[in-house]
């Protein structure tokens, strides 16, 4: 649950920059006069980008993969607890040895279910091999302001979802008695204003009280919608944006694609009847907004609506000329390889995205090298370790070290390879651990070289000493070494 | 204040039965169905909506009338409410426009608009 909104966290911000990239661009079309129908189609980018989380390489990817100034730093054993003295302590212990088990914790010991949980969730993670490096880690460690944020957003999502299905409800309602006069038309009382609506039969409704002239031009306008799927498309956007409910430019770019969405109907619709039905079409327009009210200590219905924006469109549209549909055409092309496209990652990370587990990618200078996976220290013989203290190699030099169950603090940072010797630097720039690169593929600890690898507990776990043997296994089993 | 408005085809429903009452159930949705294109039950919800207002009313199976057509405009004209739209459209719809008030200035001003601009 946590992962997936923290992959969800990642999609939207990208996503926003892409926005704020098309609101850009999209006020250069609208200086430049360029036809809304173009406007429209390049809303189509950040549409993938919020829907889609996986990206092509390309040369020309603007957007990076993982967004790395969102990793938050905690600080430095920010949930380290004091272990609590005598009676509490050995409770603490008791329960440490009893991992892997669900049992509920009395209240006074809830610091402890904290730390335990922590605990156990490393172990986890040992188990399946997997580190992840970037937003997920980090914000783990905030696990419990993590799991509130993911459940925050559920409930919104679920609010949203339930909002827009009562007023549907409501909406049918009030069209019971509305009655048919085309194929797939109706007139309602209930309605100020014409709307399209179905999904799989979309039919039009209009208000009853609607002339001649203003049907004969709504319908058309209407059709449009119909054949363009736009009906289909608004519910899309809406449902995409719903589920990035948070991010307010998602919700800035619903509402301007709305109203590209309409001027490009309203375009179409003068393309289709001739220029010269402009007058009467934005007339129409004008009568169905401002229609007359009588009012008797009744608020007005408001809502949106762009109608100045679209009169004055209606007036001022010009076909394009050939020339420059086809600059636009071409530019919103490069625009969507741009946009949704990640930039390519230079050759060694791309040997260690594509070696397999048990293939050997040399990374580094020399024959020598690691490749992607979990190496795990081995034990001595007899010792039953709760868990292994383990180095996670990942993607782009990236490593994990877990050397201590009962830390919170998680190590992790780039490594880098000079000859046989891999050195392990902590993102924070604080630690560094060092290992010597045996040709068996085997990695050795060097204490000399290395930050502190001190237990913080000797009770808890298997201390890592100069000259422990680290060696790669894909499934966690319990190597035991020779001394 | 009682909403005493009808709506176009609301005033179609209100003179079928104002035309022809007494008339039974069966009759009226036979009616509804030829000019209105309704389901018996779509006439049946109508119906009720009109008896809760109190100016037709269902008396087993036969359609009778509570107030007159005459007695209900009169009463209309005294002062009526915009016919209630209850509230907005739901987000996901492409509604033509919306019912947003435009003050007098504006109107005239993209009247203006229209009627200037140059013929092409």
């Amino acid at each position: 649950m946590e992962q997936f909104f923290l992959r969800l966290l990642d999609m939207s911000i990208r996503a926003g920059m892409v926005i704020g990239i098309i609101l850009v661009v999209r006020a250069f079309f609208n200086l430049v006069k360029i036809p809304k129908h173009f406007v429209y189609l390049l809303w189509l980018i950040p549409f993938i980008r919020l829907i889609c989380p996986w990206s092509p390489e390309s040369p020309v990817g603007l957007i990076p993969e993982t967004v790395e100034w969102l990793v938050m730093e905690s600080p430095k054993g920010e949930m380290m607890q004091t272990i609590p003295e005598g009676k509490q302590f050995d409770t603490y212990k008791k329960q440490a040895d009893r991992l892997g088990t669900q049992e509920s914790l009395e209240p006074e010991l809830c610091q402890i279910s904290e730390r335990e949980k922590r605990i156990q969730e490393l172990k986890e993670d040992v188990e399946s091999g997997e580190r992840n490096i970037g937003t997920q880690s980090i914000l783990r460690r905030n696990d419990q302001k993590l799991t509130l944020l993911s459940w925050g957003w559920l409930a919104g999502v679920i609010l949203l979802l339930l909002y827009s299905i009562c007023s549907y409800i409501r909406l049918r309602k009030k069209l019971v008695a509305s009655m048919p006069v085309g194929s797939r038309i109706y007139l309602s009382d209930s309605i100020d204003t014409p709307f399209v609506m179905g999904i799989i039969k979309p039919a039009i409704y209009l208000p009853s009280g609607i002339g001649e002239q203003e049907k004969y031009y709504v319908i058309a306008h209407e059709r449009v919608h119909i054949m363009r799927r736009d009906y289909l498309i608004k519910i899309a956007a809406f449902f995409s944006v719903c589920v990035h409910w948070f991010n307010p430019l998602a919700w800035a770019a619903l509402f301007s694609m709305g109203k590209d969405m309409e001027m490009s109907c309203d375009e179409a619709v003068i393309r289709k009847l001739g220029g010269k039905c402009r007058r009467e079409y934005a007339s129409v327009l004008l009568d169905l907004t401002s229609g007359q009210q009588k009012i008797c200590g009744m608020p007005l219905a408001f809502g949106g609506g762009n109608t100045k924006g679209r009169i004055e469109n209606i007036m001022k549209y010009k076909k394009p000329i050939l020339a420059v549909s086809v600059i636009c055409v071409l530019g919103i092309a490069v625009l969507s390889a741009a946009l949704l496209t990640i930039p390519e990652k230079d050759m060694g990370e791309k040997m260690a995205d594509s070696g397999a587990d048990n293939k050997e990618v040399v990374l580094g200078n020399s024959e020598i090298g690691v490749s992607e996976g979990t190496y795990y220290m081995k034990v001595p013989l007899g010792a039953e370790p709760l868990f292994v203290p383990c180095l996670a190699i990942g993607k782009d030099s990236s490593f994990t070290f877990s050397y201590d169950l009962a830390s919170s603090y998680m190590p992790y940072g780039t490594y880098e390879i000079k000859g046989d010797v891999l050195t392990a630097s902590t993102s924070d720039g604080l630690y560094q651990y060092q290992f010597k690169l045996k040709e068996d593929g085997t990695l050795v600890f060097l204490a000399k070289g290395s930050s502190e690898v001190k237990l913080f507990d000797d009770n808890l776990g298997i201390a890592v000493l100069d000259g422990s043997e680290f060696v790669k296994q894909t499934k966690r089993e319990v190597w035991i070494s020779e001394d | 204040m009682e909403d005493y408005t009808l709506g176009k085809i609301e005033s179609r429903f209100a003179d079928i039965i104002w035309d022809n009452a007494p008339l039974s159930t069966a009759r009226l949705i036979e009616l509804c169905g030829k000019e209105l294109g309704w389901k018996r039950t779509t006439t049946y919800t109508v119906l009720k909506k009109f008896s809760e207002r109190g100016i037709f009313e269902n008396v087993s199976g036969t359609v009778e009338v509570r107030m007159s057509k005459e007695e209900f405009y009169a009463r209309q004209s005294e002062c009526y409410v915009e016919h209630s739209f209850g509230g907005s459209l739901p987000g996901f719809l492409a509604a033509f426009t919306s019912r947003k008030k435009l003050s007098e200035k504006e109107i005239t001003e993209l009247r203006r608009i229209i009627d200037e601009s140059e013929s092409i």
